[in-house]
């Protein structure tokens, strides 16, 4: 165990710098922030002054290696629009990211599960085919649509649910959270309804087949022939067997929501790391892009680490190898 | 059928069990019919497809659609099986009658461990605390020689050979003192020499406590010396019945025969094995008249009405126009 | 008496909780994450949120005239001296009393932040130093003569020499900085969520009705118009002529519209013996630059229909632009009357100057700004009906503004853009920038994508800016204007509106700027 996870983190480390270096590559081609950023009336004088005093005067690879010697040292340079080092303003907007994916997820779980197992118990029931059409639904509408549709819907023309932004919040560890408050609940109810969207229709399906598949098999057979309740088999014996796969999807699920919420946080102006990435593009602050897209990087590799950690510990035969005797 | 229905602990009359399938109707079993006495063990014999397991799972209960019971009864200890409410039927199986699986390793949830099993399988019929239900397991484990219980019950399946395996299954079929077993060809995925062991085991159990044994096999001669009576089938049909030495010794059915002689044991060395010619039959929507007659060196025309049954002696029974005396 | 101290502070304490029902608070919309520091990235949504908490020596009114603010007087005691008198007993929110040191603190503060992509530094560019002269006098030494220095100098805001000693962005976000002079002080950050500023009750000139005022900030334009309708916010600016057809089917938002003093205007390469993107009808660069004929200019400018272009992209919402600084600018030529769509003429002076079926043109835009590219496609449309060859290509402004930068070579040869003049109320900025003819040492002409290179133009400008006399000043730059406009070198297209919108149950007034201030929003019921 502990060799796999060396092993791991080491590979994940080189990939971190890879991608940033990829990452660096690619802002530093698209052009100079301060060309964009600078007012018209500053003179060629003024606008080369200001490159120079952010170091944005040096050659692509002198910039990079001094990114990498500051990185070493913990510092991913300032936020040219928030002026703060970047990793401050990313690890301060991540809570309400971890916020409505967690909450999507949860959803996700909660109605996912019990819709696909029922659809997998009963496959031929009108309700059935509802959830599976419905599900379909779920996968192919995009996210942005369905979000200015619900704001549409429940905050201008209903206005019982406000039109975006986070609620108020309350601190958690030194953490503001806001699923503590009320008002903060009705902010994140739509932000994590539209998110949670995919990911329901993804257990749905996913639960459902497990189910299908899992109901074939012999050890069902035998807790029935056994006599044991239906509950005992659906709950025990069915639902331990498919949550293996449903784990792996929920692990990686919840990487994909913390780094494709972009389109939501925009939509619902929910002040995410989401949100910073794009206006961070758009403006083309540097040390912002690159930080986010290391963060999401290591958000992947350990994601992917850590299922592969659970499942070990939920599917015996992988832990504990072979026969005794 | 002769012999005092009160001393039959299992009747089964004209049972019948089909299939829908989309190339049409499967008759599985076909108007089946047999009786169990207290402590017998019947060996119920025929090749794959004969419809050997699904007479068992008819008699438990647990045909699935598109699989119906089409007619018949199966009355065990004076109840009727067949209608029977689900959950009366429950409360049956695994108490008064168990069932034991060919592969144990299929049968075993792989992801549950074996006290795990071995409790839920004892709570499911009686109410006691885990303490008391673990002390019970340990008792069977005991029983059935299988070393130090109290280790092994934290064990999962996977970490048990196969032997060990199926007398962790024998055992659980005996955990609530049953009246009948039914061992859909126990042996069957074990090696040859643990067969013996198998063998040997289940024969003693039964002789011990008094309960009665329906073995499935296709295998003729593994319960050759152990059954008390059997039954051959073929496409759904009892083509002969009898006790084990008439059956054995004067096979009145040209399947039968041919079963028999194509036994390695039967055979000089040295010579070719004697095969039954002709291929196995397609099991849906069968011609009327004998399904045997395609490859029966004694079938003619009258072959193609369906054979009723002839009494050749009080016990043994025949279902074929030219019975070999 | 005990009953009659028991009534009282019931009394007291039933007027406390009416009163505090009663807390008037605004909510106004905005799209852009606010600085705080008002020294931080010199754009406008920052100068408009600063004004409420901070203040400069002078301001400029609702109709960009120039009015006291910090400084009561002001006058020009030598040609590179302006001396000012501040105003006695103004205090910052922190209760300290502002003296001349606050301003040369402030002054200085500001071209001395490091690491800001986009200083304020063109404000003080031209003031070599800063003269305390008495507690309540000030002196400003230009490096140049520069009569207008009062009027660039609104948004070079006031901060405190104490609480903003060695402060950084991040200290004004924490709020510790953030102390100024203004009407407002501040009260609560929350980056990505809100700004909250609440009435400063010591505030030396009217007081504020609004007890808080939140800038609330919204993911995007389409947000804030959802926010508004449905009473998530007051009010918002920044409304687009589209916005402006989905808000009027509100009945609760009301929207009021003034001229601006922004012009949209199209400047082509007309200096460079050959440009990147004129071809000939097959697609092959030019060898030749068509534009250094003003006839070929001209006939471009008349060819344009801006008022079908205001009609049709922009609901009605704009002025035809007949000359590039609108009517409230200094400079802006009355007499300047031609008509500014004459396609027939443009037909005939095409076909004089010896391009009668016109060349290729491709014309250039950003995609998320100045209107999105949609006049340039209106524009294509109206030039290919005189022959030309069109292309139409946009693309996002962190690229489009990196590919025309004059230092680099501009990449492209006819572009849309747009300047807003509010930075001194004058032409003469404007035309440094653009039209004054390229010189990087001297600071001149550094978005001159025109490669516009007159002698004539640079002196008479240069000559206009030395002037101090007010009227001669203004009669100068006209004449400036008038020759421009003769000679179509940047074409103007439209003066654009400013459009914001309100809730019913408030009254906001527009400012020629843009700028949404609290200030101007009064509560109407």
């Amino acid at each position: 165990m502990l060799l796999f996870i060396v092993k791991r983190v080491t590979i994940g480390v080189f990939l971190i710098f890879l991608v940033a270096f990829l990452v660096f590559c690619g802002v530093y081609a698209v052009g100079n922030p301060v060309d964009i950023l600078i007012s018209p009336l500053a003179t060629q004088e003024e606008v080369q002054q200001t490159i120079k005093a952010m170091g944005l005067d040096l050659p692509l690879h002198r910039q990079f290696f001094r990114f990498l010697g500051n990185t070493l040292q913990g510092n991913l340079g300032n936020s040219f629009i928030h002026s703060e080092p970047a990793v401050d303003i990313i690890l301060r907007r991540l809570p309400a990211t971890l916020e409505i994916a967690f909450f999507a997820m949860l959803l996700a779980i909660l109605m996912g599960i019990p819709l696909g197992l029922f659809a997998g118990l009963n496959p031929n029931s009108t309700r059935s085919r509802g959830i599976m059409a419905g599900s379909i639904l779920c996968f192919s509408l995009p996210n942005f649509w369905i979000g200015l549709l619900v704001i549409m819907v429940f905050a201008v023309n209903l206005g019982i649910l406000p039109t975006g932004g986070r609620g108020e919040t309350v601190d958690l560890f030194g953490i503001p959270f806001s699923f503590l408050t009320l008002n903060g609940l009705k902010h994140m109810l739509m932000p994590a309804f539209t998110l949670s969207l995919f990911q329901i229709a993804l257990i749905i399906r996913l639960t459902r087949s497990g189910t299908r598949e899992t109901l074939n098999m012999d050890y069902i057979l035998y807790a029935r022939a056994r006599g044991l309740s239906r509950q005992r088999v659906v709950f025990v014996h069915l639902l331990k067997n498919i949550l293996i796969p449903v784990v792996t999807v929920v692990g990686l699920g919840l990487a994909d929501l913390i780094a494709f919420a972009t389109v939501t946080e925009k939509v619902f102006s929910w002040p995410g790391v989401g949100r910073l990435f794009l206006d961070s593009v758009v403006n083309m602050d540097r040390p912002v892009i690159i930080a986010y897209v290391m963060m999401i990087v290591m958000i992947f590799i350990g994601v992917n680490m850590l299922v592969d950690i659970v499942y070990s510990i939920l599917d015996p035969r992988i832990r504990l190898g072979g026969r005794k005797h | 059928m002769t012999g005092n229905t009160m001393e039959n602990l299992l009747e089964v009359r004209n049972l019948s069990t089909f299939f829908d399938t989309r190339k049409g109707v499967l008759k599985a079993v076909n108007d089946v019919s047999f009786d169990l006495k207290k402590g017998e063990i019947l060996g119920l014999v025929g090749e794959s497809g004969s419809g050997k397991s699904v007479t068992a799972l008819s008699i438990m209960g647990l045909i699935d659609p598109p699989g119906y019971i089409a007619e018949g009864s199966a009355k065990f200890a004076g109840c009727e099986l067949i209608g029977m409410p689900e959950e009366e039927k429950r409360l049956l199986r695994g108490k008064r009658i168990a069932m034991i699986f060919q592969d144990p390793m299929m049968s075993l949830n792989p992801v549950l461990r074996i006290d795990t099993h071995m409790v839920e399988s004892i709570t499911a019929h009686r109410k006691t605390d885990r303490k008391e239900a673990v002390k019970k397991a340990v008792e069977v484990f005991r029983k059935v020689g299988i070393p130090s219980p109290e280790k092994r019950l934290k064990d999962y399946p996977h970490q048990f050979s196969g032997g060990m395996r199926q007398r962790v299954a024998i055992a659980i079929s005996l955990l609530h003192n049953p009246e009948l077993i039914i061992a859909d060809e126990p042996t069957t995925a074990l090696d040859v020499t643990i067969q013996e062991q198998i063998l040997y085991e289940i024969e003693r159990l039964s002789r011990e406590n008094n309960v009665s044994l329906i073995w499935v096999t296709h295998d003729i001669a593994v319960i050759a010396g152990l059954a008390h009576k059997l039954c051959v089938m073929y496409a759904g049909k009892i083509v002969e019945r009898g006790t084990t030495d008439e059956v054995l010794d004067n096979p009145a059915h040209p399947y039968t025969k041919g079963l028999i002689h194509s036994l390695p044991e039967m055979n000089t060395r040295g010579k070719p094995l004697q095969q039954i010619p002709g291929m196995s039959y397609s099991p849906i929507d069968l011609p009327p008249g004998c399904a045997f007659k395609e490859r029966c060196p004694l079938a003619d025309i009258s072959c193609e009405q369906n054979p009723g049954v002839t009494k050749i002696s009080e016990n043994h029974h025949v279902c074929c126009f030219h019975p070999l005396m | 008496m005990k009953n009659l101290n028991k009534w009282l502070g019931l009394a007291v304490v039933f007027m406390g909780f009416v009163m505090s029902v009663q807390a008037k608070d605004l909510v106004v919309g905005v799209t852009e994450e606010p600085a705080v520091d008002p020294h931080y990235l010199f754009m406008a949504n920052n100068i408009e949120i600063s004004h409420h908490i901070f203040e400069g020596l002078t301001a400029m009114d609702n109709s960009q005239n120039l009015v006291p603010a910090l400084a009561v007087s002001w006058e020009l005691v030598e040609p590179t001296i302006w001396e000012f008198k501040l105003r006695k007993g103004v205090r910052f929110h922190d209760g300290s009393g502002f003296t001349a040191r606050d301003v040369k603190f402030s002054y200085e503060r500001i071209p001395s932040l490091k690491e800001n992509p986009n200083p304020f530094t063109p404000l003080i560019r031209n003031i070599a130093e800063v003269k305390i002269v008495d507690d309540y006098t000030v002196r400003l030494l230009t490096k140049k003569p520069d009569p207008t220095l009062p009027s660039i100098i609104p948004a070079a805001f006031i901060v405190s020499n104490q609480a903003a000693r060695e402060a950084t962005p991040v200290d004004f976000k924490k709020g510790r900085a953030a102390v100024g002079t203004g009407p407002y002080k501040f009260s609560a950050f929350q980056s990505g969520v809100k700004l909250v500023v609440e009435k400063n009750p010591n505030y030396w000139g009217k007081v504020e009705p609004w007890d808080s005022v939140t800038f609330k900030v919204l993911g995007s334009s389409a947000a804030v118009i959802a926010a508004i309708s449905a009473g998530d916010i007051d009010v918002m600016g920044n409304v687009t002529p589209s916005d402006v057809i989905t808000l009027k089917n509100k009945p609760d938002v009301e929207i009021a519209t003034i001229a601006g003093a922004r012009v949209s205007y199209l400047i082509m390469d007309m200096g460079r013996d050959q440009s990147p993107e004129f071809t000939d009808h097959s697609g092959n660069k030019l060898k030749e630059n068509p534009l250094k004929d003003l006839r070929v200019r001209k006939a471009l400018s008349l060819a344009i229909n801006r008022q079908a272009i205001i009609d049709g992209l922009l609901d009605g919402i704009g002025t035809v632009a007949n000359q590039l600084p609108p009517p409230a600018i200094v400079g802006y030529n009355e007499s300047i009357s031609k008509k500014t769509y004459d396609p027939e003429q443009a037909k005939k002076l095409l076909a004089e100057a010896g391009w009668p079926k016109g060349f290729g043109i491709t014309l250039r835009g950003p995609n998320n700004a100045y209107g999105n590219g949609k006049s340039l496609q209106a524009i294509a449309q109206m030039w290919s009906r005189l022959g030309f060859k069109m292309n139409v290509l946009t693309e996002p402004k962190s690229t489009y503004f990196p590919n025309i930068k004059v230092a680099a070579g501009v990449k492209y040869s006819a572009m849309i853009m747009g300047w807003g003049f509010s930075e001194g109320g004058e032409v003469s900025p404007f035309f440094n920038t653009i039209l004054h003819s390229y010189d990087a040492e001297r600071g001149f002409g550094p978005a001159n994508r025109a490669y516009y290179n007159d002698p004539y133009f640079d002196k008479k400008l240069e000559a206009a800016q030395a002037t101090m006399e007010r009227i001669e000043r203004a009669k100068l730059l006209k004449e400036l204007v008038a020759y421009v406009t003769d000679q179509y070198i940047a074409l103007p297209l439209y003066w654009e509106n400013v459009t914001i919108a309100f809730r019913r149950g408030f009254k906001a007034e527009p400012r020629v700027d843009g700028a949404i201030l609290a200030m101007n929003v009064k509560a109407t019921n």
